[in-house]
């Protein structure tokens, strides 16, 4: 049996797997029923899985660290974590504490300094990205601890902006 | 405004688009069906782009930056003189409203695929248009311009009554847009739109209009050529936005009627004449539930939403703004033109409707377009484009015809459903979840539907359970090896679970 986790949007999953016969798997889950399945893979970007609930084609690829797929119109950005750092899952709690740039952009107008409180929801800084501004707002209560950007810099996506505490 | 002389007909051979991206690619596969060349421009981010690929020359204008390419009217003159274009069509966005880009085209002896500079400048600025309107007794949204009204604007903006829209004059896509439900609030986002439209459009002359409660956005399709004949071919109804920008387009629309029709066809022409409009161009207005309608601008080039016209009335409308431009007349019927069925258009951004539509940049890893009856994908990547964060974000417009709205709308689902895309996030799966609500199947449209229906937008992920067996079965590319039995023998552990290990 092999045990692996996945981390979509801000959830870890875990997933059972068991090997049968040739094509087939048993799997769980979380703490889902067990179930079987088949697959083949069809190309390099298509797998095709046979479930209890039907066939279902899948387009996937590796990205970077991430495997992206697409179900029946639905969408999945799948992170695989190693088990002990997806158990350690404290992760929920540092996203909100630091606020990073979502897009490449421009800093506009900071519009909060150190030691100011803030609202969920508050406005604390203006980005333009393509020429369209962007307030990104505060995702908790809190105070603004530092402001790691300077209004005119340009900034890569992802990189911290803030942080609150 | 009468023709003052008749043009001579100009053949045109060849035609450099100052485009990018899925409009070029539009432009010239309707160039190509006429036996016309076509010619290229690029920036150094487009290097591989589609567009460049598809067209037959290329010629690169400069940095990634479009002010420093796209935007460079010196360096598409010389991209046109070096290839020997007679003409240049500028699609839409870059220079397909710049009055200047226009004249100077004119001026180095090319033709311009488009009105002329003068209807270009008469419609481009929005106090200007709404002025012409005025005289021309086409009704307009009260607004407060806020360089007129000087100290007394925030007064004045009372006047008028909250929530307002502020707008920039230069304005479009929009840019500089901004709604102000509070009086305190006006100041700051009125900072913000002066700056967002200075950005964009080099000017920060903004005015702020009175914000209509759950008006539709009713637009209305003209043609006019050299001759001064100058048509409408019915209306699109474009109320889904976001951002105050279209992302679902439909013609007819299920709020019009034959009488309203006529009565906003009417005064699009009327608008249309007053400027001696020549080519393709399009009246936008704000209707009301009692189906009052106010102007809201003229659009003076091809407009994204341009295919569900066609796809509605059987033509082309780049190759009659190619016929105007080398100075055909344009088919005079007796009547109003008859639509078949219904079109609908959804655009494909690259952004995250879960995360305020921010826009999204990165590889197209995997994509496979829709298809089936009655379909179009006007698309200006392939798998392995880079969708970088230099230009608009918008990397497709699907498009579904049907014999009713009910039809076009249940193969739009089909091929959206259908539309593969890895690598980037795209508001794919968002424009289902609008077509499944109720009230877009109702037809009960209007500008402020996805704020109202689906605030707080999340992806439902149905098949998580699916997904995450995928992805721990997959192991990523192939390996190098004879595979030649049929998929029935073929043992999947090997195909699948044990490659790559």
């Amino acid at each position: 049996m092999e045990r692996r986790y996945f981390r979509v949007g801000k959830k870890l999953h875990k997933i059972w797997l068991t090997q049968t016969e040739a094509g087939q798997v048993k799997y769980r889950v979380d703490e889902g029923e067990e179930r079987q399945a088949a697959c083949v893979q069809l190309d390099e970007h298509i797998l095709l899985l046979e479930t209890p609930e039907g066939r279902l084609p899948v387009y996937i690829v590796r990205h970077g660290q991430e495997v992206l797929a697409q179900i029946q119109g639905e969408s999945f950005q799948l992170r695989e974590e190693d088990a002990e750092h997806g158990l350690a899952d404290g992760a929920d709690a540092e996203d909100d504490k630091v606020l990073a740039a979502p897009v490449p952009a421009k800093v506009v107008k900071i519009l909060v300094a150190p030691g100011d409180a803030v609202k969920r929801g508050q406005s604390v800084i203006i980005l333009d990205s393509m020429k369209v501004e962007l307030e990104l707002k505060a995702s908790a209560a809190g105070k603004v601890r530092e402001v790691l950007a300077q209004e005119g810099q340009q900034i890569p996506m992802g990189q911290p902006l803030m942080t609150f505490e | 405004m009468p023709a003052t002389k008749k043009p001579a007909i100009k053949e045109l051979r060849k035609v450099l688009i100052a485009n990018r991206g899925e409009i070029a690619i539009r432009i010239m596969r309707t160039l190509h069906a006429m036996g016309i060349k076509t010619v290229a421009v690029y920036s150094e981010a487009d290097r591989n782009a589609l567009h460049v690929e598809l067209a037959d020359e290329a010629y690169l204008l400069g940095p990634a930056p479009a002010r420093e390419s796209y935007l460079r009217i010196d360096k598409i003159l010389e991209a046109a003189k070096a290839s020997g274009a007679q003409a240049i069509h500028p699609g839409f966005g870059f220079l397909a409203e710049n009055p200047e880009f226009a004249q100077a085209v004119v001026d180095a002896g090319l033709v311009f695929i488009g009105p002329t500079a003068q209807a270009i400048r008469d419609m481009g600025n929005k106090l200007n248009s709404r002025a012409l309107a005025l005289r021309h007794k086409i009704p307009v949204i009260p607004a407060v311009d806020e360089r007129e009204a000087g100290a007394d604007f925030a007064e004045r903006v009372k006047a008028l009554g909250l929530p307002v829209l502020i707008k920039a004059a230069a304005g479009g896509g929009g840019k500089g847009m901004r709604v102000v439900e509070h009086l305190k609030d006006l100041k700051q986002s009125l900072e913000m739109s002066k700056r967002e439209s200075l950005n964009a459009f080099s000017d920060d002359h903004v005015f702020v209009e009175k914000y209509l409660k759950d008006p539709r956005h009713i637009e209305i399709q003209v043609l006019g050529d050299l001759h001064g004949h100058v048509m409408h071919l019915n209306e699109r109804e474009c109320s889904i936005q976001r951002r105050h920008q279209k992302i679902i387009e439909e013609t007819p629309s299920p709020f019009m009627t034959d009488a309203l029709r006529a009565e906003m066809g009417e005064a699009a022409v009327r608008l249309a004449k007053a400027v001696g409009y020549t080519s393709a161009g399009t009246v936008e207005f704000m209707v009301d539930a009692d189906r009052k309608f106010y102007l809201l601008e003229m659009n003076t080039r091809l407009q994204v939403e341009h295919p569900v016209t066609e796809m509605t009335l059987g033509l082309d409308l780049v190759y009659w703004q190619v016929r105007i431009a080398e100075g055909h007349p344009l088919p005079r019927r007796p009547g109003p033109l008859r639509a078949r069925g219904h079109a609908i258009e959804c655009r494909i951004y690259a952004e995250d409707p879960a995360a305020d539509f921010i826009p999204c940049a990165g590889r197209l890893a995997f994509l496979r377009e829709p298809s089936g009856p009655w379909i179009r994908n006007d698309c200006g990547v392939r798998s392995g484009s880079e969708v970088t964060t230099h230009y608009d974000p918008m990397i497709s417009k699907l498009v579904a015809w049907g014999e009713t709205r009910e039809a076009s709308v249940a193969r739009m689902k089909e091929a959206l459903n259908d539309y593969i895309i890895l690598g980037l996030r795209t508001n794919r799966e968002y424009l289902l979840d609008v077509l499944d609500l109720p009230a877009f199947r109702e037809g009960r449209l209007h500008t402020g539907f996805l704020k109202q229906h689906l605030p707080d937008w999340q992806p439902r992920q149905a098949k998580l359970e699916a997904a995450l067996l995928a992805a721990a079965l997959y192991r990523g590319r192939r390996q190098a090896q004879a595979t030649g039995s049929a998929p029935a023998q073929r043992n999947p552990w090997q195909t699948v679970g044990d490659w790559g290990r």
